[in-house]
Order: structure tokens, then sequence, then C-alpha cells
């Protein structure tokens, strides 16, 4: 009756006779009884709750033969021969399917819209101009032109192609935005990872600077970086990136603070094992459910970051064409062509749609319910 | 208080035997049925249970998780159908009216007023914001409107004394974080009891609290059902438990009742190869095996249920009949009629009544028979090697006392000392500190186990902890293997911890739910170096036979085992690194007991396999009777008695070690039911602000005033064998005769 002992014998117990107990539902599919992967730590598993000793009630999805198979000591005679006098079936035959958080996705029907729109978009920007005779510089008479069969989405005061344009500038939005969200996830998973798991002064330290950090709106502090970085690709990338570092430091904080006193992370360091290694293998994969799910949910808001700094002049240099850089423009050509912004603000739509779903289906399929990622995390 | 007075209860005065003139039953469930989810993926719970409580009597519902037990009280009170998408059929008759049948508005008239709950875990059962006093007030008068409020007030304070709640005018305007667990369960008796009802059912009421506070508990659910005159419905997955409180036992298997009938009659001589084998399982306080008996395999899980027997993948009389897996036994009556009567739902009683088996000594004549049984189908040969040294083992148990000095000491504790300091207000000054650990010196020797036992809250797991380190030690020092552990480097650490290992309670926690099992097990390999991957396969393999697993669970996660086989993943990590010493925090605590019965057997044949020490800490007695060579008491962070295992569960010389081998339960009726015994007063004080002197004096009958002024030190008295820390102990010679020991007299171990 240790304190522990109360942990696995805690119950749900209604007030007097009147509340529901939701406990005893048992739960067919594996993958939702399964102990905390990732994300599922969170996710509601009642059928633990209701008994005292029920940790392994609808735990163990063994097999009849398995069962008895292993009661007595396996290298004796007498074990094996119950063992495989019980085995009616194959262990495994009797288990329903188990499916992972990969094999969940691969389901999805949301997955495989969204996925596949950001695959041909990405696909498109890289290797469409290549094999078709798609030029985005390309100039001609026909200016602020309407959509028409040659020019879909028109053209813009050069006479350039807007659809070509739009294409070619997915390229900047995906590099900066995945790039961004690449960068504030190493730092911030390192930083939380090592503020968490040790605690102390240096916590302190790095979570009140991540504060400041967090009360900067990303645009600003990315033109602070850039004003004093210069402009280039990789210096935008790193701007947009230090504005998500602190998300991703408190949602990894945050796992690993639940994580540490967890028994098995004591129990790896009753092994022997040094902190990084600690952290690395044991701690880390534990917490990593919530990362990702931030990471697809940041690379979306780092799209519209990046829209906002093209707005504001800076990204590539022109010709190269950017959504936010087009806005701009589109903007005092409002009267001669309204259609001339309608292409780069859907595509900038269609693409941080496409992530922000991506990222709420990835977050269920780990069984996340609350990362304090997601939208709610910044802006 | 009223609950103190000699209760003449269950000693036998309503006898449950009262053959067909007994009267109608009050609530009767029949062929009740629940199923979760829908189509094909129903998952049925319950599998058509019926059973009856007639008025006055108690009816204990016995079984393991997963068997269904509370379900079915949830289904009959029609409290799973709102939220669970549960089907519920079949009948549940509370003075003629159908339950199920009856509509939401009548129902809630009913429950709460005629049939009241008790929860397992009393304090979320109570509204955190609401006064005690009020919250039954509250349920005075949602029944009853006439009553006035300050008459359902001071019904309430009455209620409260009634239950054992110390100064109930003043505890009635308190709210519930001001109670401790076993004062909340009183007032959800009290709640319970608060209308009269006709029926209490107490779904493992007293899992949630220590053995010496279930005492209490147990005694004022008796008050509670003979003050109101309630029929009552004890549903436990503990056998003592039931034991002591029942008059009618209902066994409870994969969703259906196996096995029903008068509590002597089925504890005694049970019918179904189940009961027999859960009654042969348990370790005994009063009469230690050298080896449990336990049921094979794993608790059936519903959704994988057959049409046949459900115990039939476990039972050791099915001799590989093919009946029991296609074909549901039905419930016979065995012997008698009604209420007296004894029912089983086994296809073979008849070639089970073995004459000469049984009508001895019944507790001994089941553990006897069972073993004789199980052991036939399920022995295999290292075990049944274990067998005859662990035997060796109990024949001289003086020698696991004091005898082996010689040994030198493979660990060595000397006056170890934890506090976490109370840090409050704006700069976190230290305003006091948990003294989690005071001053505790033991000695481990190698090939020894020494149980550390306690209740909750004395330090016991904080101790296993320290030795490893894992928490810093506030001051003193440990010594294994001849090197200092307290003053280690980081470096020096890492070796020590590699041949020391530990087994935690959850293994479900204590596992690594990203890797297999066989990572898992693997990982003390990996870290400590220099075994390449063949090697770590090789000997996480050996392993795994070594703890009996299969190696086709090799790549599976821990997720996927059954709670039994993932702390046999525990034990076999531990063990990689071949340590000379485990220290095992609860290890069997979270499993069921027919399992428990496996890991214990498990432990000791690795122990004689490996020569292993354990120190084995846990809160439960029997259990710790089982395993151990020497046991020390811990109470409040300190240790009160530390003897060899016989001399301290039959000539326990502390108070407090006596009292608590009063408070366990035992599930041998005769036992059960002599004379009750009183059970230890009171809430174990707070770690934050222990008494003065000696730490128990505040529950100790004995204490004097002298006990105050001193801390009793852990010594040797009178050259009696043990060392106890009590001042009364050495004056005018406890030990045997006089002084505490009085207090042991009767309790029969």
């Amino acid at each position: 009756m240790s304190a522990a002992a109360g942990d696995a014998r805690q119950s749900v117990s209604g007030s007097g006779a009147a509340e529901p107990r939701p406990g005893e539902k048992p739960q067919p599919r594996p993958e939702e009884r399964s102990g905390p992967r990732p994300g599922e730590k969170s996710q509601a598993r009642p059928g633990e709750k209701s008994e005292p000793r029920s940790g392994e009630r609808y735990e163990g999805k063994v097999s009849v033969g398995m069962a008895v198979g292993q009661e007595a000591r396996a290298e004796g005679a007498a074990g094996r021969e119950v063992s495989s006098g019980a085995s009616a079936a194959p262990p495994g035959a009797v288990e329903p399917p188990v499916r992972g958080v990969l094999a969940t996705l691969a389901h999805d029907r949301w997955v495989h819209v969204m996925l596949g729109l950001l695959v041909l978009l990405a696909a498109g920007s890289y290797v469409l101009p290549l094999v078709a005779d798609l030029d985005y510089a390309r100039q001609s008479s026909a200016v602020l032109q309407g959509p028409s069969a040659s020019h879909w989405f028109g053209t813009d005061e050069f006479g350039r192609d807007n659809a070509v344009r739009v294409l070619v500038g997915a390229r900047s939005s995906l590099q900066v935005a995945f790039g961004a969200a690449l960068f504030a996830m190493v730092a911030g998973v390192v930083i939380g990872l090592v503020a968490g798991y040790f605690r102390g002064p240096a916590d302190a330290v790095a979570m009140r600077v991540l504060d400041v950090l967090l009360a900067l709106p990303e645009v600003v502090l990315a033109l602070v970086i850039i004003a004093v970085l210069g402009n280039s690709g990789l210096n935008l990338v790193i701007a947009i990136g230090v504005a998500f570092v602190p998300v991703f430091a408190r949602v990894t904080r945050a796992g690993v603070l639940a994580l540490r006193e967890q028994d098995f992370v004591v129990a790896s360091r009753a092994m022997g094992a040094r902190s990084p290694d600690t952290m690395a293998r044991t701690v880390l994969p534990n917490v990593l459910g919530p990362i990702v799910v931030q990471f697809v949910i940041t690379a979306a808001v780092a799209v519209v970051v990046s829209a906002a700094l093209g707005f504001l002049g800076l990204g590539p240099e022109p010709p190269t064409p950017s959504w936010g850089a087009m806005m701009q423009t589109a903007k005092s050509y409002l009267y001669q062509n309204p259609w001339y912004g309608v292409a780069p603000g859907i595509a900038l739509i269609v693409t941080v749609l496409c992530l922000d779903r991506l990222g709420a289906r990835v977050r269920i399929a780990l069984g996340v319910e609350h990362s304090g990622a997601g939208r709610g995390g910044r802006r | 208080m009223s609950l103190r007075s000699a209760v003449p209860v269950l000693g036998g005065a309503p006898d449950p035997c009262d053959g067909p003139g007994s009267p109608a039953p009050l609530l009767s469930i029949e062929d009740l049925r629940v199923a979760f989810g829908g189509g094909d993926q129903a998952v049925a719970a319950v599998r058509g249970v019926s059973y009856e409580v007639y008025p006055g009597e108690t009816l204990g519902v016995v079984g393991e998780s997963g068997s269904g037990k509370s379900v079915t009280v949830m289904a009959a009170l029609g409290l799973l159908t709102t939220a669970t998408a549960a089907t519920v059929t079949g009948r549940v008759l509370f003075e003629g009216q159908d339950l199920l049948a009856m509509s939401a508005p009548q129902r809630r008239r009913v429950l709460g007023r005629d049939i009241a709950m008790v929860f397992q875990d009393p304090v979320s059962a109570l509204n955190p914001v609401q006064r005690i006093g009020d919250q039954i007030a509250e349920m005075i008068r949602l029944h009853e409107p006439g009553v006035s409020r300050g008459d359902a007030r001071r019904r309430a304070v009455a209620l409260l004394e009634m239950v054992g709640v110390p100064h109930p005018g003043v505890r009635a305007r308190q709210y519930p974080h001001e109670f401790s667990g076993g004062m909340c369960q009183r007032a959800v008796i009290a709640l319970a009891i608060a209308n009269r009802p006709k029926v209490l059912i107490a779904d493992e009421p007293t899992t949630a609290v220590d053995v010496s506070v279930q005492a209490q508990l147990l005694e004022v659910l008796r008050t509670a059902a003979r003050e109101t005159g309630a029929a009552t419905v004890l549903i436990s997955h503990d056998m003592g438990v039931v034991a002591e409180m029942a008059d009618r036992v209902c066994v409870m298997y994969g969703g259906r009742v196996v096995e029903t009938g008068p509590l002597a009659r089925v504890f005694g001589h049970p019918r179904h190869p189940y009961t027999e084998g859960l009654l042969a399982c348990i370790p005994r306080l009063g009469d230690p095996v050298a080896r449990l008996t336990p049921i094979p395999g794993q608790p059936p899980t519903p959704y994988l249920l057959g049409k046949g027997c459900a115990f039939a993948p476990r039972c050791a009389h099915r001799s590989g009949r093919e009946v029991c897996l296609g074909e549901r036994p039905e419930l016979v009556v065995v012997d008698g009629e009604g209420r007296g009567g004894v029912a089983a739902a086994c296809h073979f009683l008849a070639e089970r009544e073995v004459p000469g088996l049984r009508q001895a000594p019944p507790a001994a004549a089941a553990s006897a028979s069972a073993s004789a049984s199980a052991a036939s189908a399920v022995v295999s040969s290292p075990a049944a090697s274990a067998v005859s040294s662990s035997d060796s083992a109990v024949s001289s148990p003086a020698a696991g006392g004091e005898g082996r000095e010689g040994g030198g000491a493979l660990l060595e504790v000397r006056e170890l000392s934890k506090e976490y300091p109370m840090r409050s207000g704006l700069l976190g000054r230290r305003t006091g500190a948990v003294r989690a650990v005071r001053g505790l010196s033991l000695v481990v020797r190698p090939g020894e186990t020494v149980g550390l036992v306690g209740e909750s809250g004395c330090g016991k797991s904080t101790t296993a902890r320290l030795l490893m380190r894992l928490e810093e030690p506030t001051s003193g020092s440990v010594v294994f293997d001849g090197e200092e552990v307290t003053g280690a480097s980081a470096g020096r650490l890492r070796e020590l911890r590699r041949r020391m290992a530990m087994v935690f309670q959850d293994p479900k926690a204590s596992l690594n739910p990203q890797l297999s099992v066989g990572a898992n097990v693997a990982e003390p390999l990996r870290l400590a170096g220099g075994w390449s991957r063949p090697a770590r396969r090789e000997r996480v393999a050996e392993l795994f036979d070594q703890v009996g697993l299969a190696r086709h669970h090799l790549e599976r996660r821990p997720s996927e085992l059954s709670g039994g086989q993932r702390q046999r993943v525990a034990i076999a990590r531990a063990l990689a690194l071949r340590p000379k010493l485990v220290i095992m925090d609860e290890p069997v605590s979270a499993l069921d007991v027919s399992v428990q019965a496996q890991v214990l057997n498990l432990l000791a044949d690795l122990k004689a396999e490996l020569g292993l020490a354990y120190l084995f800490v846990s809160h439960d007695l029997s259990v710790v009777r089982h395993v151990s060579d020497r046991v020390a008491v811990m109470y409040l962070g300190r240790i009160v008695e530390l003897a060899g295992r016989d001399d301290i569960f039959e000539r326990p010389r502390h108070p407090y070690t006596q009292a608590l081998l009063r408070s366990v339960p035992s599930a041998e009726v005769e036992v059960a039911r002599r004379g009750r015994r009183a059970p230890l007063q009171g809430d174990p004080p707070s770690p934050l602000n222990p008494p003065e002197g000696c730490s128990f004096r505040s529950r100790c009958p004995l204490a004097e005033e002298a006990c105050g002024r001193e801390v009793p030190l852990l010594r040797v008295h009178d050259g009696l064998p043990g060392e106890v820390a009590c001042h009364l102990a050495g004056a005018g010679g406890t030990g045997a005769a006089g002084g505490p020991a009085a207090l042991s007299a009767g309790a029969g171990w």
C-alpha cells in the first residue's frame, strides 16, 4: 500500500450511487488499449480504472494457448507439454490485428487527401517546370490579364503567367516553412529535454529566456533577426525558426516532466544508465508524439509567417516568385486586375489548411489529447 | 463509540442455512447479461449472472479482476447504460419490481434510499467542495423531503458518530480533503446508510486503505449493516475480507458465477476447481507452506472467451476433455436447497466429489488436495527441485534469523535518513520537513531474503530507492558488497547499480513502452557495454527461459502482455547482469492473486537457482511471511521490529507488529470467525509531524508517559531472538508472556 499502490488501485467512483462508471467498458481494438505510446498516455482508457488490480485486465491479448503455455517454466518438459496441448491456434491467430500509428494514418482518408495535395504542390513546383515549357520569368505584352485558357490565373504586371509563378512560389514557401519548423524542433527539443530532465537553475534560466522570445510576435522577431543577419534563404529559415523554439521546448519539457518520475525512467537510472542515454533512449521516444504533431502545425504557421515576410519585402530576390511578394504587388494593381492576388491567396490557404488538418489527424492517430500544441500554442 | 460495543454478528448468529423456511430474497439478479459495444465488436463482460441477497445477510462476491463482479452490480442498478453503450439484459428484482424495467425517475427513488452503494475510492466518491455533513444532510433530504435542514444536519452528525468519526460535530463541518482516506470511507458509509437502505452494496470498500484501517472499516460496515438491518453485498477480490464478512459467497469467473453457497461450505469444501485454486494460491499468514499452488495461465480477457467453460484453459481437472471447451457448464445445485444450498458450474462435479479427500480440517484439506492435483499438471522439473530447496529454507528458519552471522553483509545500511523539505511562501522558505526515513539500519546477507513491511507512508519504498541512490539520502550510509554507495562518484555508482537490481511494483509503468519486451530486457546489457548484439540476444533468450516466458514474446510490446507476464519481464531485466541483490518494491501487489502465486514461486526458484539476496518491500504480511528469511517492520520511517520470519509472525513483540498481524483478514473461515480482534485505532500520524519519543505511542494500547520522552532503540531484549524498538519490550519480560504479547494471545497464528 505504498503511494504507488494507491495509484494502481484508484477507481472511478461516483458520488453516492448517482454517477455512471465508465469503468468497465472493454475496448476491443488493441492499439487503444496499449500502454503509453507516444501520445496514448492521455487517452481515456476506461477499462483500467474500474477495479483494484485491473491494470492487466483487458491488456493481455494473450491467446489461450500462450496463457497456458507460459505458466510453467518453459524449460520444463511438462510445461511444454501443457503448452503445446492447449494451443489450438498459433499464438497471434486469436489476437485482433495490431495497428500502429503509421498504419492508422495510412488508413485515414483525410491524410490521403491532405498529404496528396501537399505532395502534388511540392512535386509540381520542382518537377513541372523541368518537364513542361513553363518559365516563371518569361514576360509578355499581355499584362494584368484576368483568367483565360492560356493563363489560368491571369498574368501579372510584366505579363508573366500567374499560375506558373504561384506554382514555383510554393518552393520558397515550403522550404522556408519546413526548414524553420525543423530548426525550431531540433533546438526546442534539446532545450526542453535538458531543462525538463535536470530541472534546477538551468531550467529556470532557459525557460525565462524562452518566455521572452514567446512574448515577441514572430514576424517582428523575424524582421529583427533578418535585419541583423541579412536577407538570405538560410537566414529566413533561422529567423522564422527561432520564433518557434519556445513552443517546442515547452511541449517537450512538459512531456519530460511528466515522464521523469515514471518507474521506467527511474528503472533506466537504476540499471546504471548515463543521463544522456536515459534522455535519448528512454525519455525522448515517449515524448515524440506531441512533438511530431507540433512539427506539422508549426510548418503550417511558418508558411503564413514566410508569406507575411514576403509581403513585407523579405524573401527570395525577384524575379524568383514568392506568394507573399505576389500578394504585395497584387495590392497595387487591385483595380486593374482584381484576380491577381487570388491565386497566391488560394495557394496559401490550401497549403495551410492541408498542414493544419494533417497535424490534427496525426494528433488523433497518436492519441495526443492535449499537447499544449496546436493553434493555441502560438498565434 | 457505538461500534466498539461487542458485536455478536457473524460469529454464527444469523445462520444462513435456514433451509426452505427462509424468507424471499430482497434483491435478486436473474440471468443478467452485459455486453459492451455493438454488432460484431460486442464484448460480453457479464454472461448470465444470477444471485440473490436475503434480508439481513451479507453476500460476498469474489473474483479476480475482469470477472465481471463490479459490472454486474453497476448494470443491475442501471448505472452503466448512459455513457458506455452497454447492452444489459436480464431481470433485477427488488421487492418484486424489476429495476431494469423501471423508468429512470422511478429507479432514482429506489437508488440511494433503498439501495445504497459504497465505492472503492472514498476520496473521489465525495464532493470535494461540499462539507461532509452537508453532503449527508442533502442525501437525507433528497429522499425524505419533509425533514428540516436542522434535523438533517443533526442526523448527519449522529451518522458520523455511528461510523466512528471522532468529534463528529466538528468533522461534519469539514471538507473531504481534511479527512484521511479511512475517514473518508467512513463518511461514504455514513452517506450510504443515511436513508436506512435495505440493501447496501460495497464495491471493494477497503481496497484503497491500509490493513489496520481496513480492519476498522470492516467493523464499521458490520455496525452499519446491523444498525440499519440492511442486507449487504460485499464485492471484493480479497478472500480474507470475504471470509470475515460474508454469510454466503458467490465466486465469479469470466463473467459468470462458478460457485455459490454458504461461506463455510464453499470455502471449506470448494466444489469448483477455480474456487479451490483460488483458495490454494493465496499465501496464508497462519499456515505457511513452502510453495504456493498457483492457478496456471492468466485471468480471462472478456473478448477472448469462447462458448465453453471460461476456466477450462487454466483448469487442472479438465485433462484435455473437449466438453469443457465446447459447452458451457450450468450452475447446478450440488447440495442443499435455496439459501443454504451450494451450487457450482462444472461439468465434472461428480468426479470431484471424491470421498476421503475432504471433510478433515477443511482449509488444510482443501489446500492439500489442491496442491496434489495442481502439482501433477503443472510442476516442471526445475520447479520441483526448487520445492526441495525452499523446503530446506523453511525447515531452518532460525538460520535465517541470527544464525548466519558468519556470512558477512552484502548490504549494510547504517542510520539512513531522508527528509523532504516542505517549502512555502513566495520565497520558498523551508517551513518543515517530511521525515520519510529516520535513522534506519539494516543488514542483508548474501542469499537471504529480508522482508521490509509496513503500511503506506511508512517510508519503505523510499528506503528501497535510497539504497540504490535513486534518491539522495539526507544522512547515513549504505555499503553494498564492501563498497560505499552513499559517497560513490557517478561512475562508481553506475558500476554498483549493475550489481544490484530493482523490480518495481507496477510492471506496466516500469517497462519502457516504446521498446519491445526483449529490448527492455536487453537494456541493462547494452548499458553495461561489452555485450555484442548476438550475445545480448542470446542472454535475453536465456533470461526469458529462466523466468518462464515464451521466446515468441520477445518482440512484443509491454502493453501486449498481461500483468503477470510483464512482471516476469521486469524480473528478467533485473537479472540480466547477474546481480547479487535484487530490491523488490511491492513486486506482486499489482497482480491478481492467482498470478501473484506464480510470480512468488518464480522468485523462490530464482533465489534457489542463482543464490540471490532479496530485499522484499511489501505491505502484504502474508506475502512477506511466505518469501522472507528475516523481516523488518517499519513504522513512520523507523524499524520497530526486526527478527527471523517465524519469530516475527509467531511471537511478535512490538505492539505495532502484533496489531498489524491481528488486522490481516484470513481466508480460513475458522480463523476469520474466531473472536474478532481489536483493530488498531486511528490513522498513522503524519510523517511531517511524528509524535515525540516512540512514534507509535499515539496508537499504542500500552503507551505510557515514558514512551514520549525518548526514542526507543532497536535492540535485543532479554536475550530473545530478534530486535525490538519498544521501551516496554524489556520491562518485565514482555517477550513470551506479559505485556504486549498478551494482546496477541488468541490471534492464533
